[in-house]
């Protein structure tokens, strides 16, 4: 981390090398495309370069890094402003349950599951179900509404779950079909 | 993976938890291609900062100091003036400079100093009711010729050496000790003869541009900005100027001068382009206009993807007489150079004959003489093409301030903070116009005559 903060590129090579991977695939998840991920992981780690002198030690580097991806790839989405506002009342807690999820479902899976979702609501299902930030950071992050955020998390689950149950669908009747 | 009973948040968060995926080895690339960017920034920016600090410092020392070492030539000049009517009588043998009381004792000369010497056109006559009057003006050339031989040379005036209601200037005669103090000041200076400069100079710049109206969002400003920045430029210049008065000078001039923008490849994603589908070229959408290909030996590679995104510059620019195509990477400067020919005023603050301080504006027309476009790498300039619809011939404005320093009686050296604007756009078709402007330092060094 110091050889970083002096600017020495070996150091910055070496820290790339050691968290790109976990740091690209917040990326990825944030992402309409795999340019776009590329793009927003370059801009996180300039500003990773360019600020780590700025972490002093207090809880994870990881974290720290992580905030700071998320950062950029917010900063990176609200230049192209896609956020459009919407405004509509949902419950905070409707949490939707997978009964039978499937045994088969990979990480990539996921991944694509989530980067079909409409960029709106991508975001703030990474932001809440997967950062864990709350509904009024969001807001000011987004500068959206509360109840913007909320109506977005909602629209993104039940796309999620119905993703899934198409998935599952799916691989039951292939797995029938081969069985039979 | 199993994830029964879950939520579908845990279910996607506990799914992703690990997951990892190595970005392409060409992130890197560019990181590091960013970060070399961003470092010649730096430096510019700190260059431009330290040499504006510079020369302010120059300037407000040089005003202190000099100001406060300003001295007049009429107060400490050994020779009085007569001006108007001569009086019957003049003699201050208390305002004589000691340094020439009692030294001129000859017979055929007055042992009294210059400045009780009559004019031609007064009585000859030594006493006139008793007292002194003024001597015949021959005789002040006898004076101030014997005065010559013992403290300095005399220099002949063309005419009239001395008549009544005429000024004797300071700088007839000259002396070791008076020849610092004559040239000083202002008044010293209008009187010579030598009012023309010609100068030569380098100018440092930091170009960029302000854009006007538009469609790409509410504000196309912030829009481009978010990916073009403004290049740095070296150029040369020469001018003639003429000194109106002591402290008003007239300048023209030809300078070289290098506007433009930079596309950050770092940026790349915001880039507004379009694709021939035939000949596999891109236009690049740039707030100055549209880049327009002609390089043969470098092309955009088609990386259109599903969503009929174009290719983008950086990942894409491939170069033909590579044996295999590899990408390159750089940023895409938009270079336009113009022969400026300014027609500036130049106004002395502090008008000293070694230092002085100025302000200057003005006017310029500007030609357009150079319109490129590269792609900039960090040891490799690629020319791509150039920029489409860009005016031939504008207009700005120049203002600067510096403070200029003599070497010699007639070599100056000057160092000048100068800000150059264009007051019509480069690009008047275009949804957002653009008008170019740059900071920059100059340095100049120009000879009298």
């Amino acid at each position: 981390m110091q050889g970083c903060a002096r600017g020495r590129k070996e150091a910055q090579e070496q820290l790339y090398r050691r968290y790109s991977g976990q740091m690209f695939a917040i990326c990825l998840r944030y992402a309409y495309s795999y340019e776009e991920a590329q793009d927003y992981l370059q801009e996180a780690f300039m500003n990773i370069f360019s600020s780590i002198y700025q972490f002093k030690g207090k809880g994870s580097f990881e974290g720290w890094m992580k905030k700071i991806v998320v950062n950029s790839v917010l900063q990176g989405i609200r230049k192209k402003r896609f956020m459009i506002p919407l405004v509509h009342d949902f419950p905070d807690n409707h949490d939707l349950y997978l009964p039978n999820a499937p045994t088969d479902l990979t990480e990539s899976d996921l991944l694509s599951m989530i980067q079909e979702l409409p960029r709106n609501y991508r975001i703030v299902f990474n932001l809440y179900a997967i950062e864990g930030y709350k509904h009024n950071e969001i807001a000011q992050m987004l500068n959206i509404s509360e109840n913007t955020s909320k109506s977005h998390l909602f629209r993104a689950r039940s796309r999620l779950q119905e993703k899934v149950n198409n998935f599952y669908t799916k691989t039951k009747g292939v797995y029938k079909s081969s069985v039979l | 993976m199993s994830y029964r009973g879950q939520n579908i948040d845990s279910f996607f968060r506990n799914g992703l938890e690990h997951f990892q995926e190595a970005p392409p080895d060409e992130v890197w690339e560019a990181i590091i291609h960013s970060i070399n960017s961003e470092k010649r920034r730096r430096r510019l920016v700190a260059f431009l900062k330290v040499a504006a600090s510079t020369a302010a410092v120059i300037a407000v020392g040089g005003a202190m100091l000099f100001g406060i070492r300003f001295v007049s030539p009429v107060s400490e000049s050994p020779v009085s003036f007569y001006q108007g009517d001569l009086p019957d009588v003049i003699v201050q043998e208390e305002a004589i400079s000691p340094t020439f009381a009692g030294l001129i004792n000859d017979n055929d000369i007055s042992d009294r100093p210059a400045e009780t010497i009559a004019a031609s056109d007064h009585p000859e006559s030594e006493e006139e009711n008793g007292k002194p009057v003024m001597r015949e003006s021959e005789n002040l050339e006898k004076i101030a010729k014997k005065q010559a031989a013992l403290y300095g040379e005399f220099r002949d005036e063309p005419a009239g050496l001395i008549r009544q209601g005429t000024t004797l200037p300071a700088a007839n005669i000259v002396t070791p000790q008076s020849e610092k103090i004559i040239n000083r000041g202002s008044s010293a200076r209008a009187d010579r003869d030598n009012r023309f400069y010609i100068g030569f100079h380098i100018t440092s710049a930091y170009s960029y541009r302000t854009l006007k109206g538009g469609v790409f969002g509410d504000t196309p400003k912030a829009y481009f900005n978010g990916f073009e920045s403004g290049i740095g430029s070296v150029s040369p210049g020469i001018t003639f100027s003429y000194l109106l008065t002591p402290d008003i000078e007239i300048q023209i001039g030809g300078h070289l001068s290098r506007m433009g923008q930079s596309i950050r490849y770092s940026n790349k994603d915001k880039i507004i382009s379009v694709r021939d589908q035939v000949t596999n070229t891109l236009t690049i959408q740039s707030s100055t206009g549209s880049i327009a290909k002609i390089n043969p030996t470098v092309f955009f590679l088609g990386n259109t993807t599903a969503t009929g995104i174009p290719a983008k510059p950086g990942n894409t620019f491939q170069k033909v007489s590579a044996s295999s195509f590899s990408p390159i990477h750089g940023n895409i400067e938009q270079r336009f150079t113009y022969f400026q020919v300014p027609l500036t005023a130049r106004l002395y603050l502090l008008n000293n004959e070694n230092s002085r301080f100025f302000i200057s504006g003005g006017v310029s027309a500007n030609i357009l003489i150079g319109n490129e476009v590269v792609l900039q790498r960090v040891n490799e300039q690629i020319p791509i093409g150039k920029t489409v619809s860009i005016t031939d011939v504008n207009f700005g404005g120049q203002i600067s301030g510096g403070i200029e320093q003599s070497i010699t009686n007639d070599v100056y050296i000057s160092l000048e903070p100068v800000f150059n604007f264009f007051l019509s756009p480069i690009n008047p078709d275009q949804t957002v116009t653009s008008y170019p402007y740059s900071f920059g330092l100059s340095t100049m060094i120009r000879y009298r005559f």
